[in-house]
Order: structure tokens, then sequence, then C-alpha cells
């Protein structure tokens, strides 16, 4: 374990999808570009992306991957996980089902050698709480994302906040997405649902109801009422699926609520799909976002994750750099 | 983009029943079958009832409306899954494929994304 204090840096390998979809680097070849280009240390994967068989691994594939990672000088950081409790969309998975899903995704985080399991919070706190034990014993901490649309005091986040307090341990945290601190709708998702042919008033009608004020209990209000509204209006049914995206990808909660949890923070998510020709990111004002954080006293990872491979084939790497070059500048590193 | 990497550049192949195509999952992780739907092919302009395309991953086949039964079958974010079209492909070296694929990321209850990926292709 590293002895470094304060917000480290680090990447997803989520943000290289384009290349790793598009088959042109394979899993070692991305860690091995993160290394040259120094992105890390802080590696953090996607189970279901870069593992082929997860939830389950292989002794082969895990030997391979720490060694890999001990010779470029990175350090596993977090390993997403899924609550896929819709495996079979007709069937949601009972707690004991998942549970056991759960479960295993922790084993094989242990197994490839990450201090930190991302889940998701359609796992339930019941389901936490008893993971627990297991996260305890195979020492991985479990992060609740608190991604768009839910802020730290939404009633779900607030059920698992609950139960963090009555279990009380080290091993219950948070990750925070910075995308549900954005101040606006990103310009790349609305370039790209252009360039789809979306009608200029559906963009309009999401923009508007995305401005409009948030009701803390009703954190999927928001679509909701789009959907309604662009119903009303006569929108097609088929342009409506990409604008759940805007609601889901992107919500307004203020940079100081994440004071509430900070104790709890396990790992950060540095989201973002844009970043412009002066390095700043349009919609996610890292400038006041950072600052709380070292404010708060966070210790431990953040990975840059850049999320407009959604959007842009334009390669992620350089996106990265320049992520890493707006975090380096706010924290006075550069 | 997901968009732009549905249908693979060189996965158009005539066969004896009609064509195959070379397909990728249109999302960022792999997805079990059941959460995966052939929602609308179209060659030449002209609409193939899917019925009449099988559908193969990890040297299996389904038809297309068989995949929602399948929660055990994953499809890896790297593999390929192939379409076996059961319909004739006119004569001519190259075209237009336009083809829809459905997803329920079963992680996020109600999320149906349709993205539709379009291309002239060569037949290979």
């Amino acid at each position: 374990m590293t002895t470094v204090k304060g917000l480290r840096l680090g990447v997803t390998l989520f943000s290289f999808t384009s290349e790793y979809h598009g088959r042109e680097y394979s899993l070692d070849q991305l860690l091995e570009k993160v290394a040259v280009l120094g992105l890390g240390p802080g590696v953090e994967l996607v189970g279901f992306s870069h593992v082929r068989g997860f939830p389950n691994t292989t002794d082969e594939f895990a030997d391979r991957f720490k060694s890999l990672m001990g010779r470029l000088g990175l350090e596993q950081s977090c390993l997403g996980i899924n609550a896929d409790i819709f495996l079979d969309p007709n069937k949601p998975m009972t707690a004991d089902e998942s549970l056991a899903y759960h479960t295993l995704q922790v084993e094989t985080a242990a197994k490839l050698g990450f201090p930190v399991a991302r889940y998701q919070f359609l796992a339930g706190p019941d389901v936490i709480r008893r993971l627990l034990p297991t996260a305890e014993r195979l020492n991985v901490k479990l992060g609740l994302e608190i991604h768009a649309p839910h802020k730290v005091d939404s009633p779900e986040v607030m059920e698992y906040r609950e139960m963090y307090e009555k279990e009380n341990s080290p091993y219950l945290g948070f990750i925070p997405d910075f995308g549900a601190s954005a101040t606006a709708i990103s310009p790349a998702y609305l370039r790209f649902v252009r360039n789809l042919g979306m009608p200029e008033g559906l963009i309009s009608l999401v923009q508007e109801v995305w401005q409009q004020p948030d009701n803390p209990d009703r954190p999927h209000g928001k679509h909701e009422d789009f959907v309604k509204r662009a119903a009303d209006a006569g929108f097609a049914k088929e342009n409506l699926s990409e604008c759940f995206m805007a609601f889901g990808l992107f919500s307004r909660m203020e940079p100081e609520r994440w004071l509430e949890i900070m104790p709890q923070i396990v790992h950060i998510h540095g989201k973002f799909h844009d970043i412009d020709e002066k390095g700043e990111v349009p919609g996610i004002p890292y400038e006041k976002i950072l600052p709380v954080f070292v404010e708060g006293g966070y210790n431990g990872y953040m990975s840059s994750e850049w999320e407009g491979h959604f959007f842009s084939d334009e390669p992620g790497f350089p996106k990265v750099q320049a992520h890493h070059a707006l975090a380096k500048r706010i924290l006075g590193r550069a | 983009m997901f968009v732009t990497r549905i249908l693979t550049n060189d996965g158009l192949r005539r066969t004896a029943a009609g064509f195959d195509l070379d397909i990728r999952v249109p999302w960022y992780r792999s997805l079990p079958l059941s959460t995966v739907e052939i929602a609308e092919l179209t060659v030449d302009g002209e609409t193939i009832d899917t019925k009449l395309i099988a559908f193969e991953v990890n040297g299996k086949t389904f038809t297309t409306g068989d995949l929602i039964n399948h929660p055990e079958e994953w499809w890896f974010v790297l593999d390929s899954a192939y379409l076996h079209v059961n319909h004739p492909l006119k004569p001519g070296a190259g075209h237009d494929v336009a083809l829809t694929v459905g997803i329920r990321p079963p992680y996020i209850p109600g999320f149906h994304r349709l993205t539709e990926c379009k291309k002239r292709l060569a037949v290979n």
C-alpha cells in the first residue's frame, strides 16, 4: 500500500473504451500506455469490461495482471462491480441471488489485488450489510457510487447512510461521480444528439427541464417530467432513449455537499465528457470541486473518467492527459 | 462510438442461405443475451423479418426471439457475434446495411437503448 496522503491521481480504463472496444488496444496495451504517459499510478478496471469471464476469473489471469501492474509501477485503485439485478429482464434477482453475485465479484476484486470495489445502489442496503463480513475478511472496501441523478441526501442514498451508521465499519464507503456536480449538460452530449438528428425542440426541452430546481425526494423526477412533456408535445418515442442519458449522466449538486460524507469517501470518479482548448471541463466546475476534497482531507485516488466516448470517436488518452494537467493545476502540483 | 462499431467493417459474407454479419455489442461492457435485442435489419432498403435471423455467440446459435431466455450466456465486450440471415442478398459487391440493436443494461432498470448502425459494406 502506498503511504502518500491526500488526493492522488489515476485513471479508469473506462476512459479508453473507444480504443479497447475498437480493438486498437488490448488490456495489457492500455496498461502499458497508461504507464508510459504517467496517467497512474492508480488504475481502475471495470470487471465486466476488462476481465473475460467476470464475475469469475482465473488464477492465470490474476497472476499475469498483478505481475504486469507491478512491473509497470501501477497500483490497483478500484474495481467497478455491477448490481445486475435484471440479468433476466422479466425476473429480478432475489436478495440471496444478488448477495451471491456480489460476493463473487468482491472475491474477484481481492484476487486481482483491488482495495476498493465500486458498487451500485441497486444492490440494496441489506445485501451490502450482508456482504460486509466478506469485504472485511478479504480487505476490500465497498464504495457506493453516487452518480447522477443522485445526491448525498437522495432517499436511496440516505438508506445506505443509515445502514452505514449502524454498522460503523471502515469497509463501507462512498464514491462520488462528478457528473453529479455538473452546472450544465455537456456540450459533447448536445453535439452528439444533434448529429443523430434529434429535433431542436426536443433538445431545448431536455435543457429546459434539466435546469429546473431539483426535488430532493424525486431524483428521477426530472426525467419522468421530461418524458411526459415530450410525449404531450408529440415527439417520437425512439428519440427519447438518448434523452434518458442527459438526466442519468449529469445533475446539479453543489460541490460543498460532498463534505457531508467526506470521511466515508473511499474513491472518486473524476468524470468528464469534454475538455476545451483552455484545459477546462465545460459543465463540471473542477476548480470548485477539487478544493472541497482538499479542505475535507480526502485521502485516496481520483480516477480520471472520460465518458465522451459515448459521444465521439476521439482517442481517450489526450483527454485524460489534459484532465490530469487540469487537476495538477488546481491542486498546485503543476 | 458504439453507433459506428456495431457493424464490423469487413463483416458481410455471402452464404448458401443468404448472408452473415459480424457484429459487436453496443455497450462498454459484456452483457447477457437476455438483455440484447436484434430490433431491426434492413439491407438495400429492404426490411428483413427478424425471424429469418439466427444469432451466434460463443459457438452457440439462438433464434433472435429466444435471446431473452438466456441470462446465463454472456457476450464478452471484445467478441464478435454473428447474424446468420436466411434471406438472399442481391447481386453486387457492396450493400447498404442498417442494423438496430437494443440493449437493457441489467443494472439500469427501465433503460432500453436502441442504437442504429448504418454502413455500406463490401461482401467478403
